[in-house]
């Protein structure tokens, strides 16, 4: 055999594994994903029941009140922060203007942002924050968080944790997840907001959620 | 062979510059202490925090900035290291080592900025006269 008929038959054996790798590939995308419900159900009469975001009212920064009736129960993508973050509440924000943009024409999606830190971010604080760092998206809201308490409970029901801590660099701690919520409700899937490679996947989910029936 | 060579040459001048100690510690401590607010490519976000591209301004105060690093830039008027757009607060680093600041430094310099880099003795000497500068 000569040196151009072996690295031929190289090339032969290698176009196979290509091949394959690719039909198991095409296989395994076939299956479609689909969104689990998050959260720990409760049996109730022999019915399984997940947990639900609660209804809530806070100011916008366009001074609105905002709710998920106001929203009309339409899905929406949750994160928390605050303007005088000095840690990930940045990145976290830099990942939800990018989802924002990236489903700009969908005008069933609102972007929720609660701000942690009632003292500080007033509604005119809020509103300089938006115009700042340009999000422009009328479906995109911060709102105007009430008190460290209230703030506390409503993270936990988005599997969130928030706290104030004189330790903490700016005073608070918080978990940096943007989270996914369906028209009943239900968490249906979660990222790291400082975590490019998570955003991605999470985009995924987005869209598996949007071609779902109902 | 002779194109051969020429590459070789180009590769190695490009993974010296870019894979030494240096550059990878101050791209560590970029991507740790400042990329949150100024970006993975120095972006920044919005107008709530500024990007590191304003090369004009940022080559006036070259000699200012391993201060504002170590001091942080605050709002408010009875800060030393008052901002131009005072929004929010850049926060201090005061126990950066002169060393890691100035790899951090010149990470951002050669990624953004190509002023003249900063060594080591240089940076010394500048916060040691604004030491002194505070005491008087
Ligand atoms: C919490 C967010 C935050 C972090 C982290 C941060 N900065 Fe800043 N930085 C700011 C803000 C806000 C300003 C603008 C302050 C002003 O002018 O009012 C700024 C301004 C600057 C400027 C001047 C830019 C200009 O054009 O005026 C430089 C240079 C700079 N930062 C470098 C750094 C470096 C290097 C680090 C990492 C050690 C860092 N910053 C970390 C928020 C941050």
């Amino acid at each position: 055999m000569n040196i151009l008929t072996l690295s031929n038959s190289i090339r032969l054996k290698s176009n196979l594994k290509l091949l394959l790798l690719l039909s198991i590939l095409f296989t395994f995308s076939c299956k479609k994903k689909e969104l689990q419900i998050l959260g720990v159900p409760t049996i109730q009469d022999s019915q399984t029941i997940y947990p639900v975001i609660p209804e809530f009212e806070y100011f916008n920064q366009d001074s609105q009140r905002i709710s998920l009736q106001s929203l009309g129960y339409n899905i929406h993508i949750a994160s928390f922060f605050f303007t005088s973050c000095p840690t990930i509440c940045p990145k976290v924000m830099r990942s939800m203007s990018r989802i924002a943009d990236l489903f700009a024409d969908k005008n069933n999606i609102s972007y929720l942002c609660f701000s942690l830190d009632s003292k500080r971010d007033s509604i005119p604080r809020l509103k300089e924050y938006y115009d700042k760092v340009g999000l422009n998206n009328k479906n995109f809201h911060l709102l105007r968080g009430i008190d460290m308490n209230d703030s506390k409970k409503l993270a936990q029901h988005y599997l969130s944790t928030a706290s104030e801590d004189p330790e903490a660099a700016g005073g608070i701690n918080h978990s940096g997840w943007i989270l996914l919520v369906d028209k009943n409700r239900h968490l249906r899937s979660y990222a790291d907001g400082t975590n490019t490679e998570d955003v991605d996947r999470f985009i995924g989910d987005i869209k598996i959620l949007l071609n779902e029936k109902n | 062979m002779k194109q051969f060579f020429f590459f070789a040459i180009i590769i190695l001048f490009v993974s010296c510059k870019f894979s030494t100690s240096t550059y990878k510690s101050g791209k560590n401590l970029y991507e740790n202490y400042c990329s949150s607010c100024h970006g993975k490519t120095g972006e920044g976000l919005g107008q709530w925090y500024p990007s590191l591209k304003d090369t004009q301004y940022l080559k006036s105060n070259r000699n200012l900035i391993p201060l504002w690093i170590i001091h942080g830039i605050q709002p408010d008027s009875s800060s030393i290291f008052k901002g131009r757009f005072n929004l929010v607060e850049m926060p201090a680093n005061k126990s950066i080592s002169e060393a890691d600041l100035c790899n951090l430094l010149n990470y951002i310099n050669e990624e953004y900025w190509q002023f003249k880099s900063y060594e080591l003795q240089e940076v010394s000497t500048m916060i040691k006269q604004f030491n002194a500068d505070q005491k008087h």
